[in-house]
């Protein structure tokens, strides 16, 4: 138990990870495959955020009560890195969905496994 | 923008913001021939295709596609000149995706290849981003510079070797390297040809750089000297890459299918000069980096003036082409020549070195990968030659070829001479600096 504490934060960013690449890899629907995408990729983002937390601090907005000490705001780079990074990750996931509708145009199904027969037999 | 005499380099600090809090934009020795390269290669590319494009993508669709390959461009420019991690990051998905969707715009399985692409891709980026979040967790700095004077401290670190290896793998994966290639001869041999001749020639190279980059630059000699079971994992890869790849590209039947292993295969060669980790290794490496820009831009743009003037793809639709192409015909011999290694051309200079650079760390496994694979390459393009030149029958139709096409064949044909003979120069001048200053450093 002493693993998990303080350390939760790696744990859920771990199970999440795990469930995308599990979900990208092994899963036969395209979209379930895009999903797992999206799922990895927050994963991700979730760690950065979470290492930039500190035990009794506020979010990263300077405010009179509490001061200008540097302890006692969240560290505000994660964040701001990870803004790009969740755009990136919007980004992604439309040009897959743009990819997934000219895989559906093109052949009617969106399972990995038929679409990959259809190719075999053309 | 800043000149450090005695550095040669020219750093660039967006926003007026000093690293380490700001982005820095870095070109050395390394880069700038690399920058030049790619400007030059794709206006290359532009000019070779310029009347084929109306070949493969329709009217409505032209000015998206140009679009979307303008963005690729820009991703590699960025790829090449950034001193910043995360901006890597931003800028390997800006060229990424470009790819991606740059892919999708082909024949008839195009879509789903560039679909299995996105998702490898993905991976890639996001196993690269973790490295960099890992480096970050460690040192509080993302900037490339102030990295690697934090670093060293920090070498017995696990989290550090697990952030190193995360972004490696999340690079092998972009670039292809073996096992992880499997994306590529799919999405490259379906996409449009303008777009696998730009991403083969550049993209894989682009990536390559990154990762030498990252090796070289961010973690020094030193770190793989503390770990060197990095290399020895990386060098049995490169060797198995480039062996397997060219026994693939000899059964290819597509010439474009053909063309995506041999990429492969220099992707072996550069990640078999960086294992070793010495001067000529390195040296080789980097040249071959240069040279696999313009031969695989050359290989690419004559495939595609084969497919497109004789109307087929496969080894045997060359059939007594010389009467048609003469041009392209000659040139595509040069080309081989170049590939496989014959001196006065450039191929051969980078794999001389590959070969110093392994018989100097005593690396028997790489030598004789290295020999193999070009060995193959050899039996692989002279075969497409032979047929070509010597076969009996009649070819297939009689276009002739426009010239655009002969403009840019021209040029890489020159661009291959002049890199050979001045082998020397280059070397000395633009990569021979940043060879000493990484190992002597």
């Amino acid at each position: 138990m002493e693993i998990l504490e303080g350390r939760l934060n790696y744990l859920v960013h771990l199970s999440l990870m795990m469930i995308g690449l599990y979900g990208m890899l092994a899963q036969k629907n395209l979209i379930k495959k895009v999903i797992a995408l999206n799922i990895l990729q927050w994963s991700i983002i979730l760690f950065f955020v979470s290492i930039g937390a500190k035990k009794g601090a506020t979010i990263p907005i300077i405010l009179h009560e509490v001061g200008t000490k540097a302890e006692l705001y969240v560290n505000p780079l994660p964040h701001v890195l990870m803004l790009t990074a969740i755009v990136v990750a919007v980004a992604t996931t439309g040009v897959a969905l743009a990819l997934a509708i000219l895989v559906y145009r093109h052949y009617g199904v969106l399972e990995e496994d038929r679409i990959l027969r259809r190719i075999g037999e053309k | 923008m800043e000149v450090i005499p005695g550095q040669t380099a020219v750093r660039y600090f967006m926003g007026g913001w000093n690293p380490p809090f700001g982005i820095e934009y870095l070109v050395d020795s390394l880069n700038g021939p690399l920058l030049f390269l790619i400007a030059l290669s794709s206006l290359l590319i532009l000019t070779h295709f310029k009347g084929l494009i109306r070949k493969e993508i329709g009217e409505g669709k032209r000015h998206e596609f140009f679009t979307l390959f303008l963005l690729q461009i820009t991703g590699l420019f960025g790829l090449a000149v950034t001193g910043d991690l995360f901006n890597l990051y931003v800028l390997l998905e800006v060229a990424s995706l470009s790819a991606y969707a740059l892919c999708a715009e082909g024949e008839r399985n195009a879509p789903f290849f560039a679909f299995r692409y996105m998702i490898f891709g993905t991976v890639g980026a996001c196993m690269y981003l973790l490295g960099v979040g890992y480096i970050y967790a460690l040192t509080g700095s993302l900037n490339m510079l102030d990295l690697k004077g934090i670093l060293p401290a920090l070498y017995g670190s696990r989290a550090l070797f697990a952030g190193a290896c995360l972004i490696f793998s999340g690079l092998a994966i972009k670039m292809a390297l073996f096992p992880l290639h499997i994306w590529l001869p799919d999405a490259y041999t379906s996409a449009p040809r303008i777009t696998s001749t730009l991403l083969a020639s550049l993209s894989t190279k682009v990536y390559c750089y990154v990762f030498i980059r990252i090796s070289l630059s961010l973690l020094g000699p030193p770190f793989f000297s503390r770990y060197p079971s990095v290399f020895l994992v990386l060098g049995y890869l490169a060797s198995v890459a480039s062996v397997f790849s060219g026994v693939m590209a000899f059964l290819q039947k597509d010439i474009f299918r053909m063309s995506s292993y041999l990429v492969l295969c220099e992707v072996g060669y550069i990640l078999m000069g960086i294992s070793v980790m010495n001067r000529f290794g390195l040296l080789g490496s980097l040249f071959q980096l240069v040279n696999g820009i313009i031969m695989m831009g050359a290989l690419f743009c004559l495939s595609s003036t084969f497919l497109f003037r004789l109307q087929g793809r496969h080894v045997e639709d060359l059939r007594a082409a010389h009467r048609v192409l003469g041009f392209p015909l000659c040139a595509f011999f040069v080309l081989s020549l170049c590939i496989v290694g014959v001196p006065p051309l450039p191929g051969f200079f980078s794999k001389w070195f590959l070969l110093l650079g392994a018989a100097q760390n005593r690396d028997w496994a790489l030598l004789f990968a290295l020999l193999i694979s070009s060995g193959v390459n050899a039996a692989t393009l002279f075969r497409i030659v032979e047929y070509a030149f010597f076969s009996e029958g009649r070819p297939l139709s009689r276009e002739g070829v426009s010239k655009g096409e002969y403009v840019s064949l021209s040029f890489f044909l020159l661009l291959l001479i002049l890199l050979g003979i001045g082998s020397e120069y280059v070397v000395h001048k633009a990569l021979m600096p940043f060879v000493d200053r990484t190992l002597g450093g």
